[in-house]
Order: structure tokens, then C-alpha cells, then sequence
């Protein structure tokens, strides 16, 4: 099976002269299509970073991106409008990544108006049809972002991303915007939704609870360094670097008397180490 | 709420841009959203709310009270003029201020307050022309920076750096001198002198709009670079432009009378405020009138501007508004 994105050693500086930052050192891997690739690592481990690369936000230094055969860094017109309609996005703060000038219906007709040649009333049903499969009502069509909770907008957002039928989905932190309440069932949305449409999905977390949940494979980052890549079960069963190791460590589970026990060994570890 | 389910002939007819509007404001919203007087007037309505209201602060409503008066004098003021503002009457030359004479006469023995009356028309509608002409020139020009190529926008930019190396004083002089005088000449003059400094700054609320994330959701679902400006940019920028260009109305008002005082401006006969206040010059010492009621009357209106705008500043700016 080939990949249907590749990200190959892929870098990216910030800043210049003494004062450079390599955010992005040499990343590659690559989603196939129908999986969930997770992409995980603390604040400032490169993982936007590399997404926003991936999606022209930003301009790397090096290396090769490639969609379905496409050069992310050479493409004609065609392909660019190609790859705009079939990879789509969803931001990680729902209150800012909504135009607040547009109204929920014109926001996720947008990708349609752009990417296809349907007609204003064609339009319309396939912007309602999307809005009810994320749990909207056709009434919230003329309302603007401000009357929507962080939930209802991740919703939006959500509809707004598939509304053209896209082949891949980024999610760059999706939920951690989000009420914990919340949270779940922006998860449970967006897993429906891969299922349903068979998406190919990228997504980014700093949670590995989270994360579980919902990815096939997952590839770990540290400081713009990928540390370690693999299966789901592979990754949390037998965690090779020790980054992974501790971010596993960091999950807290859902038996108290398990968190408890966890608890007093870690702490009996430190108290050993400094003793 | 049906009508949107069930799209009608009507619907259809209208254009692209239409779709998904609240009921009733589908016009009126579509406008706003673009560059349309409709849309400056909502913008401006908004900045405006609550100046009248029982909350506003002293000070706004001291100000809203002040410009109010001011753009009635000059609507009205012409026709409630006690004597005509042109015609010289030697005999009474240089009178104080007195019952006839409220504020006294000129040198050529004009009522002093019907001048005044009369002169608030130009001297305003110049000032706000300026305002008015140099933000849709800023606006025009960052657009066009920010859609451009990044060697346009720099070349734009640096064209914008010498302009206003500058000082606008001078430059506006020189202009206004060549283009012979009129307020016409004045209005392009200063134009000419202030549009790089509201490009600069136009061009900096436009980059941190840009920088938003549904700018960039835009952009990553394939809308084009000019999408982006009319769509998204524009729209969530011109509140900012507002802000802007209320708070250059006063400070416009002050160079406009400076370079009327420099004998730049509407010809002798007319009666403008800076004009007035050169005419009287040479009878400072003997004659305080001729020269203190105008300026008096130009400091009032700069000072009342610049609260104004800095009360719509207060409503509409962004980094400002409350969260």
C-alpha cells in the first residue's frame, strides 16, 4: 500500500543568524490511507509545526512533502486546488478559527464555494445534510460563531473540513480547546466521521489518553526530533525511548486504587534516586 | 427558518455570495461584509453605540455634545449668520466684542462671529474629506501590497518610508502651493502628504488580521489570495481603519488651519478658520478678537474630534474589547 502523504526529513528554522530554532529536525513518516496517525509530543515539540509545514502555512527549510504523488513544494495550479480540496483542516482553538463576520452557513459552505462548481441551492443541502451529521440544525445556519459553545464550534469546524468530501483530515489538537466533557464527544465525533467516510486522518495531541483512543499508529516527537513511530499496541505495551516512557507515565488511569499504588512507586523511585 | 431548507427561485437568482444570511438582512448583511457605505455606515454605527446612553463616560458625551454642535454650525451656520460674512465695512473696522458684534470686528470690518458661522462648513467638510480620501487611499494601497508579491509590497513600503521621511507640514505646502489656491488643492495636497502614513498603518492592521487562524483556515481550504482580503481580512479589519481614521480627523483639522495660516487654502475673501486667524495676525496686540476666536474655535474642534475618536477607539478596537 503507498502512502498517501509522505513527510520526508523534513526541517524547519526559526528565527535567524545566533538565534535559530530548529523547530522541525529531520521528520519523516507517512499516512496511509484509512488510518489514524497520531502525532504526539509536550508544547513546543514541533508537532504544529510540522503540520503547518505540511499545510503551506509555513515554509520549511528542507525536505520533500508529498500528497498522493503531488511535491507539496512544486505544484502546478491544478494540483494546488487538488490538494486544498482533499486535504483539509481543523484548528486546535475553535474561538478563533471561525471567521466571526460569517455566518455558520456561509463559513462551511466556503470549501464548496471554492473547491466546486455547485449551485447555490446544492450548496445549501449539502451544507445542512453536513452540519446534522455533526449534530447542528439547519436553524443554525444564519447564526454566527459567537452563539456557539467551544464544543459547537469544534463541530462546525468539523463540518466546514468535510464538507467537500476531503481524503485527508489534520487535526491539530481538536479538542484541547475543549471542556473535558466536551472533549469526548468531539473524539467520538471525529472517530465516527473516519469511520463513516473512510478519511484518512492526521492528528495532533499532546494527550495520549487521547490519542489511544483514536490512532492506528502514532510517531512521538521531542524537541523537532521524531523519537520513536509505531503501531498503537506497539508503542503503549513496549515504549523503546525513554521520552515515550515517561509521557506513558504521565497518563493518569482510571482506577484509583491503580493511580494510588502508581503513585507511591513513583514517588519511592525519586525517593531512592535522591537518597 | 424554512425558507433557507427550501431554496426559491429568488434565492437562486441572487448571487454566489448570498447563501446563508439571517432572514430579513440578507442585503443589508451581505454589504456590511464588504466595502460598501452600508458597511462603514454599521461599522461607525457601532462605534457610536452607546455614546448617548446613561453608561457613557462624561467625557464622550462631552464630546459627542461638542462635534454634534459643531457639524450643525456647519450645516446651519451660514443661515443663522447675524451679518454677511463678505461684505467689508470699513467703517466699523476692528470693533470689540460688543452686543451688535458679539465677537468684534476684522480689519475690514467683518462680523467676526458670522465669519465664524460661516467658516465651520469648509473647514470641517476639508478636514473629513482628507480623513475620508487618505483611508480609502491607505485602504486601497495595503490591499494591494498584501495581495502583491513580496518584492511589490516592499517596494510599496520603502516608496511609503520616503514619503513620510518627509514632514507632512511641508510637503502638503509645497503641494498645495503649486496646485494655486484652493480648498480643492489643499484637500489633494494633504491627500498626497498623509496616505503613506495610513498605508503604513493600514497595511499593519491588515498583516495581524491576516495572522488570525480562520485567515488561515481560509487559506487551507483553498480560498485565493484576493478571497482572502475580500472575504475575511477586509471585513474583520475595518474596524481598526475606523478607529484610525476618527482618531486623524482632529489632528487633520490642526494642519489644515496651519497651512491656511501659511496663506495655503481657500482664497482671501472666504472665511476659514485658519485664514481667519493669519488675517488677524498683524492686530494681535491691538485687537485680540480677530485672531482668538478662531483659534479658540479650532482648538474646540480638534479637541472635541480627538475625544470623539478616541471614544469610537474605545468601542471598536479590538486589542481594546473586552473578552
Amino acid at each position: 500500500m503507498s502512502a498517501l502523504l509522505t513527510v520526508d526529513s523534513l526541517v524547519k528554522r526559526f528565527g535567524s543568524g545566533n538565534r535559530t530554532h530548529t523547530a522541525v529536525d529531520k521528520v519523516s513518516f507517512e499516512l496511509f490511507p484509512g488510518e489514524v496517525l497520531g502525532i504526539v509530543g509536550e508544547s513546543g515539540s514541533g508537532k504544529s509545526t510540522t503540520v503547518r509545514c505540511l499545510m503551506g502555512l509555513e515554509r520549511p527549510e528542507s525536505g520533500d512533502l508529498r500528497y498522493d504523488g503531488i511535491n507539496l513544494r512544486r505544484m502546478t495550479f491544478a494540483q494546488q486546488r487538488r490538494f486544498r480540496s482533499e486535504v483539509q483542516m481543523v484548528f486546535q482553538d475553535p474561538y478563533s478559527s471561525l471567521n466571526p463576520r460569517m455566518t455558520i452557513g456561509r463559513i462551511v459552505a466556503e470549501p464548496l464555494r471554492v473547491n466546486t462548481k455547485l449551485s447555490a441551492a446544492a450548496r445549501r443541502d449539502r451544507v445542512v445534510e453536513m452540519l446534522e451529521l455533526v449534530g447542528l440544525e439547519a436553524r443554525h445556519l444564519a447564526r454566527y460563531p459567537r452563539s456557539f459553545s467551544g464544543g459547537q464550534r469544534q463541530r462546525i469546524a468539523i463540518a466546514r473540513a468535510l464538507v467537500s468530501g476531503p481524503r485527508v483530515l489534520v487535526c491539530d489538537e481538536p479538542v484541547s480547546a475543549l471542556d473535558v466533557s466536551v472533549q469526548a464527544q468531539v473524539l467520538n465525533l471525529l472517530k465516527d466521521m473516519q469511520e463513516k467516510l473512510s478519511l484518512s486522518v492526521l492528528f495532533i495531541a499532546h494527550d495520549l489518553a487521547v490519542v489511544r483512543y483514536l490512532c492506528d499508529r502514532l510517531v512521538i516527537m521531542q524537541n523537532g526530533v521524531a523519537v520513536e513511530q509505531g503501531t498503537r499496541d506497539e508503542v503503549y505495551d513496549h515504549p523503546a525511548h525513554p521520552y515515550t516512557q515517561a509521557l506513558l507515565e504521565a497518563v493518569p488511569r482510571a482506577d484509583p486504587a491503580g493511580e494510588r499504588m502508581r503513585r507511591q512507586q513513583r514517588r519511592a523511585l525519586i525517593e531512592a534516586r535522591t537518597a | 427558518m424554512t425558507s433557507l431548507l427550501e431554496p426559491t427561485a429568488e434565492a437562486e437568482r441572487e448571487s454566489v455570495d448570498a447563501d446563508f444570511v439571517p432572514a430579513g438582512t440578507r442585503g443589508y448583511r451581505k454589504v456590511n461584509e464588504w466595502l460598501t457605505p452600508a458597511g462603514l455606515g454599521a461599522g461607525i454605527s457601532r462605534g457610536l453605540r452607546g455614546l448617548f446612553g446613561r453608561r457613557a463616560p462624561i467625557v464622550d458625551r462631552v464630546a459627542i455634545v461638542i462635534t454634534a454642535l459643531l457639524v450643525l454650525i456647519a450645516i446651519v451656520g451660514p443661515f443663522i449668520a447675524p451679518y454677511d460674512p463678505y461684505l467689508a465695512q470699513p467703517v466699523d473696522s476692528l470693533l470689540p466684542p460688543s452686543a451688535a458684534h458679539w465677537m468684534g470686528t476684522d480689519d475690514a470690518g467683518r462680523d467676526v462671529l458670522s465669519r465664524l458661522l460661516t467658516g465651520a462648513g469648509t473647514t470641517l467638510l476639508a478636514a473629513i474629506a482628507v480623513v475620508v480620501l487618505t483611508t480609502v487611499v491607505g485602504v486601497v494601497v495595503a490591499s494591494i501590497a498584501a495581495l502583491a508579491p513580496r518584492a511589490v509590497d516592499t517596494v510599496i513600503m520603502r516608496i511609503c518610508d520616503i514619503a513620510m521621511a518627509l514632514p507632512a507640514m511641508v510637503l502638503a505646502l509645497g503641494i498645495a502651493a503649486a496646485l494655486g489656491p484652493s480648498l480643492g488643492s489643499v484637500v489633494v495636497a494633504m491627500v498626497i502628504a498623509m496616505w503613506p502614513g495610513t498605508t503604513r498603518l493600514v497595511r499593519g492592521i491588515l498583516r495581524v488580521t491576516m495572522s488570525s487562524a480562520y485567515v488561515e483556515s481560509a487559506r487551507v481550504t483553498g480560498v485565493s489570495r484576493f478571497g482572502l482580503l475580500a472575504r475575511h481580512v477586509l471585513p474583520n479589519s475595518m474596524d481598526s481603519v475606523y478607529v484610525q481614521a476618527s482618531m486623524e480627523i482632529s489632528g487633520t483639522i490642526v494642519l489644515m488651519a496651519g497651512l491656511a495660516y501659511l496663506g495655503v487654502g481657500a482664497p482671501p475673501p472666504s472665511a476659514d478658520w485658519g485664514a481667519m486667524v493669519a488675517q488677524g495676525r498683524e492686530y494681535i496686540t491691538t485687537a485680540w478678537w480677530v485672531t482668538t476666536f478662531p483659534g479658540l474655535a479650532i482648538t474646540i474642534a480638534a479637541i472635541a474630534f480627538g475625544l470623539l475618536g478616541d471614544a469610537i477607539r474605545v468601542r471598536l478596537d479590538p486589542s481594546l474589547r473586552r473578552r
